[in-house]
């Protein structure tokens, strides 16, 4: 295969994964990542580099119109980045020292864990729950449109939720992905924070903490310039597309759909990782 | 929230889409580039062959955007998109 087709078919598998990843709010990193090394055989580490600055590009694209319609939380959103930055350096750090073989099988692990989340309905978190100590005191509140009025809410454990967005930036240095369902799932779930905003500040703090971690990629070499291109256009390409097409499509089957695909993903990761082909 | 905060929120959208948009540009631009003119076995990216296969130094990567370089210019939008975010959190203080 010549380098036009090469990047061709790289490019046009990216484009399927940004807009599949943007439609069913996955995000494209946790299926470019495992595709570019399983279809391609491409190199762990190249294909998570490629996937991490695309991530950075997808996810800044869309934070522009989310700030804009006022659903994010700047506030919040920049006092969880502390925790998901660091997050993401260690992660970045840790794929050096950790072996191919863990890699995939914690990837694995994660793709199976999103394919569940996907999937499984979760009740929205009542709104009148108890404040945290700090959220005063750090302010962390706000007050987001619903149905043409703004409506209040606060953050509740504060510290439990700060942790989790920790480790949600390692895996996100460590995998090369944006780890949105992770970071969701902490402000949804654990700080109580409204289901639209958690996930459009979850959006928000993606694009600098894979920052953070790509400033060690690229000093050690993960990123390679002609596939992270190839990679990134299609990716942000597809993204917008699936963005756009959000309004309307059948996203329930195609969820069901795509989370298949994502199990057969994790599965073949973690057999590779368990049996050493990593 | 206050007015600042909101003047802020906007600024920081337009930051960010600005250099996402700015970067991608840049990026397609090398990828023409890089597609237009090397014609043969794509190299081989199974191996993963350590830092100094890609290597960026700043004034290399400028020096040869201007000369229209591919992978310079690539690596350049690459630089532009990390710095995007970057320079979102900067404009907060």
């Amino acid at each position: 295969m010549n380098t036009l087709y090469f990047s061709l078919a790289i490019c046009t598998t990216s484009i399927s994964a940004g807009f599949l990843g943007a439609l069913t709010g996955l995000g494209g990193g946790v299926v470019i990542v495992p595709v570019l090394y399983l279809l391609f055989k491409i190199d762990l580490h190249y294909a998570i580099g490629a996937s991490l600055v695309s991530v950075i590009a997808t996810s800044s694209g869309a934070a522009a119109a989310y700030v804009r319609d006022g659903y994010s939380n700047i506030r919040i959103g920049m006092f969880l980045e502390v925790a998901t930055t660091s997050g993401a350096l260690l992660g970045a750090y840790l794929v050096a020292k950790v072996s191919a073989s863990w890699i995939g099988i914690v990837f694995g692990a994660v793709l199976l864990h999103s394919a569940r989340a996907s999937l499984h309905h979760v009740d929205p978190v009542p709104q009148n729950h108890e404040e945290s100590a700090l959220a005063p005191r750090l302010n962390l509140r706000g007050s987001y449109p619903v149905k043409g009025r703004r409506e209040q809410y606060a953050a509740d454990h504060v510290r439990a939720g700060f942790g989790i967005v920790f480790v949600a930036g390692t895996l996100s240095g460590l995998l090369g992905i944006g780890s949105g369902a992770v970071k969701v799932l902490a402000m949804d779930q654990v700080m109580k924070l409204p289901f639209k905003v958690s996930t459009t500040t979850s959006n928000f703090m993606i694009g600098v903490t894979a920052a953070a971690s790509a400033g060690v990629y690229l000093s050690r070499g993960y990123i390679l310039p002609e596939l992270a291109m190839a990679v990134l256009l299609g990716m942000l390409g597809g993204s917008l597309a699936g963005s756009r097409a959000l309004i309307g499509a059948r996203v329930k089957t195609l969820r069901r759909a795509f989370a298949v695909v994502i199990v057969a993903l994790g599965a073949e990761m973690i057999f590779n990782g368990l049996t050493g082909r990593l | 929230m206050g007015t600042t905060d909101q003047r802020l929120e906007i600024a920081m959208g337009q930051m960010l889409r600005v250099g996402v948009t700015a970067a991608a540009i840049v990026v397609f631009v090398g990828g023409v580039f890089y597609i237009c003119h090397p014609v043969g076995p794509h190299p081989d990216y199974s191996q993963f062959r350590g830092a100094s296969a890609a290597g960026y130094h700043i004034g290399s990567i400028v020096s040869g955007s201007f000369h229209f370089e591919s992978k310079s210019l690539i690596e350049c939008g690459i630089l532009l998109l990390i710095a995007t975010p970057i320079c979102r959190v900067c404009s907060a203080w």
